[in-house]
Order: C-alpha cells, then structure tokens, then sequence
C-alpha cells in the first residue's frame, strides 16, 4: 500500500534556552506521516511528545527561547525555514491542531461562531455568510446538535464533549491535510472519549487527511492508530505498525509500558508490573542508552553507548542494544 | 527532617526574605538602640545650630529649632515602627477571631461580612482621617483608628481560608466525630490559616506605617513636638526649600522600611503559596 | 444583563444602610457629646444646649439617624457649623478640582501603567520589563505625600518646570488647569501606575501562556491579532477592577495631594474642617465619597458584566 507522504520529520530537534541552561527536548526525531492515516505517539509525560508537535507548529517563542535543528518537510518546503508569514499561512489552513483541555483552549470571550470563522476569514476570502454557513456546517459534520444555536453560544455554556467537538470543527473547518491532536481525549471521561475518537476515525476518512495523535493512553492508540511511535526522553525508541508493537514489542520500555496496562481477563491476583524509577529531568540525561538506569536488562555496553534506531523487522524500528526477540508473552 | 531542611534551603534560596528580614531587622535593632545612641532624647533644640546642613556634627541635618535630624528621626521610628507593629498584631488578632467565626457559622457572615464591606466602601485614609477628627490626635488613637480600617481586609482573608479548609476531608471527618466547634476552629483550622494571615499582616504592617505617616504629615496623627516619621515631614515641609534634607531623608527612612516589609511580605507569600505569586 | 444589573443593584442596598450606620456612629457614638467637643472645653451651658438644639443631638439617637436618612434622601446633608451655605453647595464647589485631580492623576495611572505592564509582558526579560519591576516595586514603598515632595523639589523648585503650588480653575483655560494640576496628578498617580503596571504584567504574561492563544496562533491568527483581538480583552478582565478600586482610592487620596500643593478641593475641606472641628462637613464628605464608591463599583461590575458572558448569563 502505498501512500503519498503529508508530513516527513528528518532529524529535528528543539532547544530551550532556560536560567539552568540550554535543555534539548527533542534529540534527533525521525519520522513520516502519509496521507489518510493515523500515526500514534506515545510515551509517558515528559518523553518531548508534546514538544515535537508543537514545534512542527512552530508554537514556540523562537526570539528567546527555543531554537530548531532538522527539517521538517510539508509539501515540498521545509517548514524550519520557512518565514514567519508564509509559516501563518499553514497554520489552520494546511495543518490545523487541537488540544488536551478545549475549555482552555478556546477563548471564554468569543462566541464559538466567531472562533469558528476567525481560521475561515484568514484562510480564505469568503464572506461572512458563507463563512458562517461553513461554520454551521462544521458543526454540524463533528456532530453537534443543534449546531444554529451552539454557534451563537459561548464555551462555557458547552459540556465537555461538545467542547472537545467543536475545538475539532475549529481545527478542521479549512480542510488541512494534517491534523495534530495532542492528547484530544486525556481530559475527558470514557464514553465521551470513545465518542471523539470515533469522530476522528471518521473524520480521517472522510477528508482523507494525516492525523498525528499524541497519548499518553495505550488503549486510545491500540483502537484507532495503524502506526506507533513510541517516545522516551526526547528520543523515538520504537516504531511499527500498532500490531506489532502491541503483540511484539521491541524494546523493553514499551514492552514495560504494555505491561503497566491492566486488562480486563487478565490473571487474577497477578500484580501489575510497574516501570522502577521516573523519568529523569532533562538535565541529567544517561550518557548511554537513555532508558538504561530504568532498564532491567541494561547491561555495560547500554550504559556507555547510545543505540540507533535500527530497523528490527518489515516496518518494525527499535532503538536498543538488545531488542527483544520474543513474542512478547 | 528532610522537610525541615527543605524549607531552609527555599528561603535561603529566596533573595525578596533575605533582604527584607535584613533591612526589617536592622530598622528593629535600630529602633531599640536608640536611647544608647541619643541618651538625650529627641527634644535637645541648640538655638545656634539651626537648620544646619548635614555635617559630621549632624549627620543629617537639623530642624528649624536646631534639633538633630538623625536623633529625631530614630526616636520616630519607635513611634512609625511602633504603630504599624501595633496595628500588625490588633488587625491580625482581631481579623482572626472574626473571620474563623465568620467563615464557620453562616448567621455571624452575613451580618459582619456586610459590615466588613461597607468599612471597606469607605477609602482607608478618609475612614482613618473621620476616626481621627473626633477621637483626637495622639499615638494611641491613630493606632486604633488605623487598626479599625484594617481589619477587615485580614477579616477576609481568614473567613475565605476557612471557607476552603472546611471543604476538607478531615474537617468533616472531625465534624462527623463531634468534635466542638471552638476545638475545630482554634486547633484545626486556625493553624492552617494562619500562613495566609501572615501574609496579609506583613502588608498591612507596611500600610499602617504609611498611613501613619500620612495622617501625622496632615496634622491628625501623631501631634508635634514628639516625633513621627510623618510628622518629622510635616514639620520640615515648611522649610524645605531651604533645607531640603529634612523631606528627604525622613523619606528614605520610611521608603526603605515599607520596601523591606513589602519584599519580605513577597518573600512569605512565594514561601507558603506559590500559586498566588 | 438586565436582571443581572437589577440583582446587583439590589445588592447596594444593605451595604448603603449598614454603610450610612458606620458613619452615623463614627460622630454619634464616640465618647462625650459632640456639641461639647466642638465647642471646647471651656463653653458656656447655654452655647452648649444651642447647639445641641441645632444638631438635633437632644433627640433619641435612632430618631437622629432617620432625619438625618430622610434628610439625606431630600439631598440635604447637614449643616455646616462655620460655612453658611447649604452642604451640597459646598462640596460640590469643592469637589470640582478633587474630581479634576484624580481624573488627570487615573489617566496617568491607568494609560502609562497599562500600556507599560503590556509592553513589559511582551518584550518579557527586555530593558523595559526590568525597569518596570523595579518602578513597580518602589512605588509601591512609597507613600505619596513623597513622592509629591520629591517632584516638588526636584520639578518645581530645582528645574522650574511646574508650578510649587497652587490651582487654576478650567475657567481660566485647560492648559494652565492642566498644567498646575501636573505635579500634584503624577505624585497622585504614581503609586497607582506601579500596581497597575504590575497587575497588568502578570495578568498579559498568564493570557499570553494560556492554550487559547496557542490554539489561535495555531489557527494562523497574527501576532497582533492575537494581541488586540484574543489577549487583550482577557487580560483587562482583572485590570478592570484594579482601575475602578484605584479611582475611588485616588479620590481619597486626593486629600494628601490637595493639602500639599495648596488645591481648594475636597480634602482641604475636609482638613479645614477638622481644625474647626465642623464635624458636619466630614460627615457629609465621607458619605459622598462612600457614595461614589458604591456607584463606581456598580459601574465596574455592569462593566465587567458586558465584557465577560460567564458572569452576564450565569445571573439568569
């Protein structure tokens, strides 16, 4: 199956210049998002997840605080070096993005209408009728009831669900071909989540865009992404279809990640096993392999040397000394 | 243990506690000293020496009846320093016990939290200047008029803590068990409050030193001859276009005590919460 | 809106009742008869029942409060004991230049303290942002009847750039009106233009950092867009109210200003007053200005009401 490539991350990593220093966040990611897909990105707080899309966006303050190494090609250009107005005009238009929380996301000023049409009138040069038609319609399309008098309302008045649906009919109301969704179902409770995510299912095939979907949540990726990639410290450690890293996981951080997961039918009074230690600040990166002081199978050579990310098997990447060779019992 | 010596290491680490508990101490120690350093008191006038420039005689000056600025201004930081500490322990004293009524049982809010905002509806220094009017001048009831106008803002601060210290779990838990109101109130809840009143007292300390001085620089505070930074001020004002030190330094000294208790009130509030800096 | 500002209003009325009790009882329930305090201690008897007579003072204290109330109501409020004109004649002439002061000094505080608090938030970490941080946190230890001494030393006396002293009223023209209210505005308003600068800072960094304005930028939004049309009115939300509490703390504060640089407003009055002892007039101009305060807090929050739905729509 081959797929038109949206988005290619080549090496890109992002520095903050901060009072201790300079901290690298994001330490030489790769990776491709192809069109009509959903790509997962895993890996637990801290891993740079969050940062490595918002600096696809080129969310951050780049005068003061944070500086880019790679590229990242979107259509042919390199988004790193594009200048800041060419930069605008992607943003919402070709690459849109939602957020963890929709109730600070959106302005509690403006009424959702109104933040609806604001991407429109920049993007494209409808008036304000048809802008406001779109608007509706967009509403509508993310499953909103009564989408006429929601428009005119303001986010408070808004549950949490239909928060989340209409940030998603803000982000996808100029039709991008990538949708970055970080964390889009972290805050909200199960069966609202399942709804959203069902959303995004559908709305990825029917507008036949890229999305990129950063969790925390391994059951969230297991339901709706083909391809996973997993994160730690900044770095991908891990990468595949959600198949195989669900059934045979590579490297033993994922697999600790699988394993910290309690299932239903699982073995009564068998304990759950938790990854031993916490992230460590980015300050006090190990010289060798990142997850080694965490790894039980750390040995000497993971210590003093940092692995690549090698290819394992077909479309299966792992960044480890030793990457495991079972089925994942 | 390891708390304990956390908590040092955040105020060493806090240069706003350092430097206010310094410059606050050192106004203290001075303030103490100062009958070693002028046994004479702030009264001696020598007639020859009037409105000297400061000179190694008199570091900062004298007055226009020949009294040594320096000698003056440290007898008024007994009385600036005094009122405003006075003020400090009545408001935070009397703002407690209102608003850990007050926050406890609904009847009590209603009435004195109305009456709170209607002290507060009337501008602090006009409130204190209408006390001052028909009470009389004098140390004593500047430190009560000011003290009226502020406790309610300590009143307010302690009833909205206790109002979310009773939302707490182990407030009900105490609550379900029987304990008496007075117990939850002075060993449950006051102490958990109490941080936050410290804040807000530190502040008002620095206040009532300003509101002193304005109203002894207005003539209904402290009265003359006994000095007051403010009324030190007041009394140099007519000459200060001739001896310009006897507005200027006063100033410092009220300037750098008001900073020192600002910083450390900054200090306090970075310390115990740090979600509200 | 319109319930929301009927229910605010009916919110007044409690705290103008308990209000006008408080300065009620300032004269009437301190130590010692009135007339006797005003008149001194060493007044005849019959000097004494006269004004009593006249104050009303030898009826029950809560009938006294009523006719004062009712008085107050018809828009008499009181007799002053030295000044033979009706009391709202007096204060009024008295309140023109007070009311020209702490606009003047409000503009100051509020146009430099806001724009600066904004720029500062925005060039975070620049020149600007330093030198705000620090006037910030000097003006706010310094009380203002120095910083009025300072400038009139350093302004007028050194470098003859203003007046020392003195008032022109706007009858004699709007520059020299302006141009003598200078010093006295600036010493007024610097305090104030400190802490608005500082609340404006921190309330334009906390938006700026906020996930709307991300999602804005990552809508395409332009920076100056997402300035005035997303961070802006955000941002001001607090700052209203530090404004409105500013004007009413500026207009009391006014009295300071006013007896420094010699202004015939309100608080000459009222320190005219005291020295006479015509407890009459302090009376009657500390319920004005609670007054003004009452409505400028009804018109910040009908204000605040019109900016923020959250509160407008949560009163229905």
């Amino acid at each position: 199956m081959q797929q038109e490539i949206v988005l290619h991350v080549k090496n890109l990593s992002t520095t903050f210049r901060t009072d201790q220093g300079s901290l690298k966040a994001v330490d030489g990611v790769d990776f491709i998002v192809k069109k009509g897909e959903i790509l997962g990105i895993v890996g637990e707080s801290g891993c740079g997840k969050s940062v490595t899309v918002q600096s696809i966006m080129r969310l951050y303050d780049e005068k003061k605080t944070v500086s880019y190494q790679g590229e990242i090609f979107f259509e042919n250009k390199d988004l790193l070096t594009l200048p800041y107005k060419d930069m605008k005009r992607i943003r919402g238009e070709k690459i849109s993005m939602i957020f963890q929380d929709a109730l600070s996301a959106l302005n509690p000023l403006m009424k959702i209408g109104d933040q609806i049409t604001e991407a429109i009138h920049i993007h494209t040069k409808a008036d304000r009728k048809t802008a406001i038609a779109q608007g509706i319609e967009m509403l509508r399309q993310v499953g909103i009831p009564a989408p006429e008098k929601r428009f005119y309302q303001y986010p408070f008045e808004l549950s949490g669900g239909m928060r989340q649906r209409v940030m998603i009919a803000i982000a996808l109301v100029c039709r991008p071909q990538l949708l970055i969704a970080d964390e889009p179902t972290t805050a909200l409770d199960v069966t609202i989540q399942a709804q959203i995510l069902e959303l995004m299912k559908r709305l990825n095939q029917e507008l036949n865009m890229g999305i990129m979907l950063i969790t925390h949540d391994l059951a969230v990726v297991s339901e709706t992404c083909r391809r996973v990639l997993v994160m730690y410290l900044g770095q991908v450690v891990e990468e595949g279809t959600a198949e195989t890293i669900f059934n045979h996981p590579g490297h033993p951080y994922t697999k600790s990640l699988l394993e910290s997961i309690p299932m239903i039918g699982g073995e009564r009074g068998q304990k759950l096993r938790t990854i031993q230690g916490t992230v460590p600040l980015l300050n006090q990166i190990p010289a060798g392999c990142r997850f080694a002081p965490r790894c039980l199978k750390a040995g000497e050579r993971c210590r003093r040397e940092m692995p690549q990310l090698a290819p394992f098997k077909n479309e299966h990447c792992v960044r480890c000394w030793y990457p495991n060779e079972s089925d994942g019992s | 243990m390891k708390m304990g010596y956390l908590r040092v290491q955040r105020i060493l680490k806090n240069r706003r506690i350092i430097i206010g508990s310094i410059l606050v101490f050192l106004i203290i120690l001075f303030t103490l000293l100062t009958p070693f350093i002028f046994p004479e008191g702030p009264h001696v006038m020598e007639v020859t020496e009037r409105l000297k420039a400061p000179s190694k005689a008199h570091f900062l000056g004298t007055d226009s009846v020949g009294r040594d600025l320096l000698c003056r201004l440290l007898y008024g930081s007994r009385v600036s320093v005094g009122v405003g500490a006075a003020v400090a322990v009545i408001t935070m004293v009397f703002g407690l016990i209102i608003g850990l009524y007050a926050g406890y049982y609904k009847a009590v809010d209603n009435i004195v939290m109305r009456i709170c905002d209607s002290l507060k509806s009337i501008p602090s220094i006009l409130l204190a200047i209408a006390l001052l009017a028909i009470m009389g001048s004098g140390i004593g009831n500047v430190i009560i008029s000011v003290s009226i106008v502020y406790t309610p803002d300590v009143a307010r601060i302690a009833r909205a803590a206790v109002l979310t210290a009773r939302e707490q779990t182990y407030i009900e838990a105490l609550e379900a068990l029987g304990a008496g109101a007075n117990r939850i109130l002075w060993l449950n809840i006051a102490p958990n409050i109490l941080s936050s009143v410290i804040i807000q007292v530190s502040f008002i300390f620095a206040t009532a030193i300003v509101t002193e001085a304005s109203l002894s620089f207005l003539g209904v505070g402290v009265p003359v001859p006994e000095p007051s930074w403010g009324n030190i001020v007041y009394e140099g004002r007519a000459v200060m276009f001739q001896a310009w030190w006897l507005v200027v330094y006063p100033s410092i000294f009220i300037a750098v005590t008001v900073f020192g208790l600002n910083l450390l009130g900054d200090g306090l509030r970075d310390l115990f919460d740090p979600q509200n800096s | 809106m319109k319930k929301y500002i009927f229910k605010r209003i009916l919110t007044m009325i409690p705290v103008f009742f308990i209000t006008s009790i408080i300065i009620f009882s300032i004269i009437h329930l301190t130590p010692g008869d009135p007339a006797r305090v005003i008149l001194g201690d060493n007044a005849v008897e019959s000097e004494v029942l006269a004004l009593q007579e006249k104050m009303g003072l030898n009826k029950p204290l809560p009938l006294q409060y009523v006719n004062w109330l009712t008085g107050i109501f018809k828009g008499n409020l009181g007799e002053s004991l030295f000044i033979d004109q009706p009391m709202t004649e007096i204060i009024w002439t008295h309140m023109k230049p007070t009311v020209s002061l702490t606009i003047y000094a409000l503009l100051i505080a509020a146009g430099m303290g806001i724009t600066c608090g904004i720029l500062a938030a925005r060039y975070k970490g620049g020149i600007l942002d330093r030198i705000v941080t620090l006037i910030s946190l000097c003006g706010i230890s310094v009380p203002n009847f120095i910083v009025a001494l300072l400038l009139m030393l350093l302004l007028a006396f050194s470098v003859h750039l203003f007046p020392v002293a003195g008032y022109k009223p706007m009858s004699e023209g709007i520059g020299i009106h302006v141009w003598y209210l200078t010093l006295p505005a600036l010493s007024l308003g610097f305090i104030h233009m400190a802490l608005i600068m500082r609340m404006t800072r921190s309330s334009v960094l906390e938006v700026l950092n906020s996930d709307y304005i991300k999602m804005a930028r990552a809508k395409g939004v332009s920076e100056f867009a997402i300035m005035t049309k997303h961070a802006l009115k955000n941002a001001l939300l607090p700052i209203i109210t530090v404004i409105g509490q500013t004007a009413v703390t500026l207009l009391a504060g006014a009295v300071v200003s006013e007896a420094i640089f010699n202004i015939p407003g309100i608080g000459q009055l009222v320190v005219t007053s005291i020295g006479r002892r015509d407890y009459m007039v302090i009376q009657a101009v500390v319920l004005v200005i609670a007054l003004i305060n009452m409505f400028m807090m009804l018109i910040l929050d009908i204000l605040y009401a019109a900016i923020d739905p959250r509160i407008r729509l949560d009163s229905r």
